[in-house]
């Protein structure tokens, strides 16, 4: 393996690599072949094992092409999964569910412990503008495009127009969600550091707060639009401002612990992290609060509050690494190719006037704040990807809206399956492009990674 | 209790395990406290875990018996890293075997006489294997915690250790024989058995050499989800037929260990997990015990009791055999082979995977032999071991009686005392049972 950031390979190693992913997946193959219906838990258990190993050896055959490992992990997903090669069925895809739930732990602690103040002071500006100005014109933009297109949206037809409004402003929260999965997925392959890194940690985190308000306001407006007996109800908000307080009062506490735990006995971090990411995320639900806003604020707690942040992300990188893998590729499993095919012209649609949006927005917002060229020039790139988190609001509306949820869930899934590819390769070539990407560095540190396996030691 | 709350504990489990990787005198020989952990919290005492939450975790059980199978593989035919002489492998392996085989005969033998009225006529077969295959092992563990906790050395000791290492494999090449003798009624394929042997070995192999392109220049993260992900391939594929997962990482180990371009390091890697791998799988164990299909089928108690005492026999007879081949051993006692009594964590991932394989009687039964074997290793084994190693002067006779002159010592006086005894104990080290004579 290249160690992780891609760059020149000799063509050996790229066909042993090739060969080594044939084998796998001919093994697969041949197996399911002959013994079609997995017996006990093998299906589920070879398919973490196949999702790993071909998300792990597409990625290395990618990065040649400067491709960000997600997309070799995605790729993967999609072609060992239900509608491709067949190799893993959707069911076996679903209860891969509690791989997801420790990913999104993990992504959550590395999100908030990245948010280091002293970078954050020095973006605060560009950070707020933009902050400002994404939200609300992606917000008003695309509310704008799904209203125009209704026309085109089969589920559209059946609503009148105030609730077609409805329907678009609900849409707009699910476009004006970011990716910290994709954020972080590039950042822990490409190690990059610099004012475009810090701007779109910084940023995609932080909006990960704003949606969720976002949300909660939106529901409470749309439902009397959307639902001919529904009234507007400020209770939501209400229950919302108390959910955000305890959210961040048990972050803050989790985050102290942390701290005081990784200052005072400091060992087997991949124990600790793991049964945080399975016990708390189970203890914060039962709290009635949000697990990743909290995992969140406790990233953040140890890193601004204790010397320990460096320490905390370098064992959540360790510990992420293999998840990541898997928490991708399973979701390259997911798409549902079937649904993209059908909806792909309205998708792509949506996601070209979102991207479009975006980018004309970051370029506003880098006039207004005056930001550095870096920022200037490759912001938005960073604001493309979307994924779970896309994913889980849209499920939100399914489940507070039970008419809409199917069918705009499908449309959803079609677009974030184009944000997810797309999304990931825009990022990493602007941290290329801008240098803060370590791919060149870490041609060195090939070198020095050969000696192998040591080096873990 | 929910699944989580289980995990959880697991979790602490493996975090104590972590902690203890290295440390071979703490505990019991045979991690037994653990088992026993696991039938107290099991269904059949406080069920605090109940059957159905047992169950959730099978993939979490396969995953660390094929981890361990992994581990046992990469590290065979070595101690503490250093390759040992082959012949004294041979020996282990021999012996290993020769006992597993005594009792399956002698158990086939006596289901002839004796009809089991559960097991059919192919599973009786399958049942005497699975039994000598549970019974065939003295655990390394046990022996490195004797040596480890009277301080032994020597060449008897290090005899002892090599030959426990070495037969490692004749427990775990057995259950893939097994597993091969009944593949599973999904298959489309009709193979002889020696022919899903080979399969099983094969897929090992064809794993390890993925395994050695995706660890060429990988570092941190990237090789353990090397290792996890083709642990995890292998078992997978070899499930699907109903082979054995343990068997197929065990060749991918020791393939492995011959092809990895660092195997040297990767050993050091992967080695410690063992402990933190199998203290939850020993809880997991015990809560899986169920005894039911036993107890109304009253006869396999007496053939499993039967098993045991052939056990017993077969491997006071190995202990001979071994006087007799290894030239260092002659020195010991014609007892032996009492010392080679000891079973631990192979025994029982045979018959958890046995168990996990095989629903009702046969598989129940062999878990429950499997723990047997340790409760009666636990009983004889760690002593009849130190009277030898003391015997052929390598360890420290026990102390003398407690010296009536001295006023009883506080505890913590006490541990001083024997700190200042010039034996090598430290606070958390106190000594073995029997030694507080």
């Amino acid at each position: 393996m290249s160690g992780g950031h891609g760059g020149k390979k000799p063509l050996g190693r790229w066909f042993a690599e090739l060969a080594a992913l044939l084998l796998v997946l001919g093994l697969l193959f041949t197996a399911k072949r002959f013994a079609p219906h997995a017996a006990g838990d093998a299906g589920i258990v070879g398919a973490v094992g196949i999702l790993l190993l071909a998300g792990t050896l597409m990625s290395e055959l990618l990065s040649v092409f400067k491709l960000p490992h997600l997309t070799g992990y995605i790729g993967a997903g999609l072609l060992v999964g239900p509608y491709v090669f067949h190799l893993i069925d959707e069911e076996t895809v679903e209860r891969l569910s509690p791989v997801n739930t420790l990913a999104l732990a993990l992504i959550a602690f590395a999100g908030g412990a990245e948010l280091k103040i002293e970078i954050l002071k020095k973006v605060v500006r560009s950070l707020s503008t933009a902050m400002v100005l994404q939200t609300t014109i992606v917000f008003f933009g695309m509310t704008g495009v799904f209203y125009a297109l209704r026309g085109s949206i089969g589920f559209m037809h059946e609503y009148a127009p105030t609730a077609a409004l409805g329907v678009a402003l609900l849409w707009a929260v699910i476009a004006v969600s970011r990716s910290p999965s994709a954020t972080l997925g590039v950042l822990a392959q490409t190690r990059a550091k610099g004012p475009l890194t810090s701007f779109c940690v910084a940023f995609v985190m932080a909006s990960d707060i704003v949606v969720v308000v976002l949300l909660a306001t939106v529901m409470s407006i749309a439902r009397p639009l959307i639902e001919p007996g529904g009234t507007f109800s400020a209770s939501a908000l209400r229950v919302l401002g108390h959910d955000l307080l305890g959210t961040v009062s048990v972050g803050t506490s989790l985050g102290l612990i942390l701290a005081l735990y990784l200052r005072f006995v400091g060992k087997q971090l991949l124990v600790v992290l793991v049964a945080l990411g399975f016990g708390a995320t189970e203890v914060i639900h039962y709290l009635g609060f949000e697990p990743l806003l909290a995992f969140l604020v406790a990233g953040a707690v140890v890193q601004n509050l204790s010397k320990q942040g460096d320490v905390f992300l370098h064992a959540i990188e360790e510990t992420s690494g293999v998840i990541y893998v898997v928490f991708f590729a399973s979701a390259g499993a997911h798409l549902k190719l079937p649904l993209l095919a059908e909806l792909w012209p309205i998708a792509l649609t949506l996601a070209g006037s979102r991207a479009l949006i975006t980018f004309v927005t970051a370029k506003l917002s880098s006039r207004v704040a005056k930001d550095e060229p870096v920022i200037a020039k490759w912001a938005w790139a960073s604001l493309v990807s979307q994924a779970g988190l896309t994913l889980g609001i849209a499920g939100v509306i399914g489940r507070e809206f039970p008419a809409l949820g199917p069918a705009m869930g499908a449309l959803a899934i079609a677009t974030v399956a184009v944000n997810e590819i797309v999304g990931p390769i825009l990022f990493k070539l602007a941290l290329d492009r801008t240098g803060e990407s370590q791919s060149t560095a870490a041609l060195h540190d090939d070198e020095e990674a050969a000696t192998a396996v040591a080096g873990t030691t | 209790m929910s699944s989580i709350v289980v995990l959880m504990g697991l979790l602490v489990l493996s975090y104590i395990g972590t902690l203890l990787a290295g440390k071979n005198a703490k505990g019991t020989s045979s991690g037994i406290e653990f088992l026993a952990l696991g039938v107290l919290v099991g269904p059949h005492a406080f069920a605090l875990v109940e059957r159905a939450t047992v169950q959730q975790f099978g993939p979490l059980v396969q995953t660390a018996l094929a981890w361990f199978g992994l581990v046992v593989g990469l590290d065979f035919g070595r101690i503490g890293g250093q390759r040992v002489p082959g012949r004294q492998v041979v020996i282990g392996v021999l012996l290993s075997a020769l006992a597993g085989l005594t009792v399956t005969l002698a158990v086939f033998g006596l289901l002839q006489v004796v009809k089991v009225p559960y097991l059919g006529a192919s599973q009786q077969a399958l049942f005497a294997g699975g039994v000598g295959a549970v019974l065939a092992e003295t655990s390394r563990s046990a022996i490195g915690w004797v040596t480890a906790r009277h301080g032994a050395k020597g060449t008897v000791s290090d005899l002892l250790a090599v030959v426990a290492s070495a037969d490692d494999l004749v427990p775990i090449a057995a259950v893939g024989v097994l597993f091969a003798y009944a593949p599973h009624d999904n298959v489309r394929i009709l193979l002889p058995s020696s022919a899903w042997v080979g399969i099983t070995a094969l897929v090992g192999v064809v794993i390890a050499v993925v395994t050695a392109i995706l660890l060429r220049g990988a570092a941190g993260y990237q090789v353990w989800g090397a290792l996890a992900g083709t642990v995890l391939l292998t078992l997978g594929c070899t499930a699907r037929f109903g082979l054995s997962p343990m068997f197929g990482t065990f060749v991918l180990g020791v393939t492995l260990a011959g092809l990895a371009p660092n195997a040297r390091a990767l050993r050091r890697l992967v080695v410690p997990t063992e402990r933190p791998v199998m203290l939850p799988l020993l809880l997991l164990a015990g809560a899986r015990l169920d005894m039911r299909s036993i107890a109304d089928a009253k006869i396999v108690i007496l053939v499993l009791g039967f098993a045991m005492l052939v056990r017993i026999v077969a491997k006071y007879g190995s202990g001979l055999l071994l006087r007799a081949a290894a030239p260092t051993a002659r020195h010991t006692s014609p007892h032996l082979g009492f010392g080679l009594l000891s079973a631990g964590p192979i025994t029982i991932t045979i018959g958890l995977a046995s168990a996990l394989r095989f629903s009702g009687l046969l598989g129940e039964a062999l878990l429950t032999l499997a723990v047997g074997a340790v409760v009666v290793g636990e009983l004889f084994s760690p002593l009849a071991l130190r009277r030898e190693l003391v015997a052929v002067g390598e360890a420290t006779p026990p102390e003398p009686a407690a010296r009536p002159s001295l006023p009883p010592p506080s505890t913590t006086d006490a541990e001083q005392e024997l700190a200042g005894t010039g034996e090598h104990w430290t606070t958390g080290e106190l000594p073995a049972r029997g030694d507080e004579s």
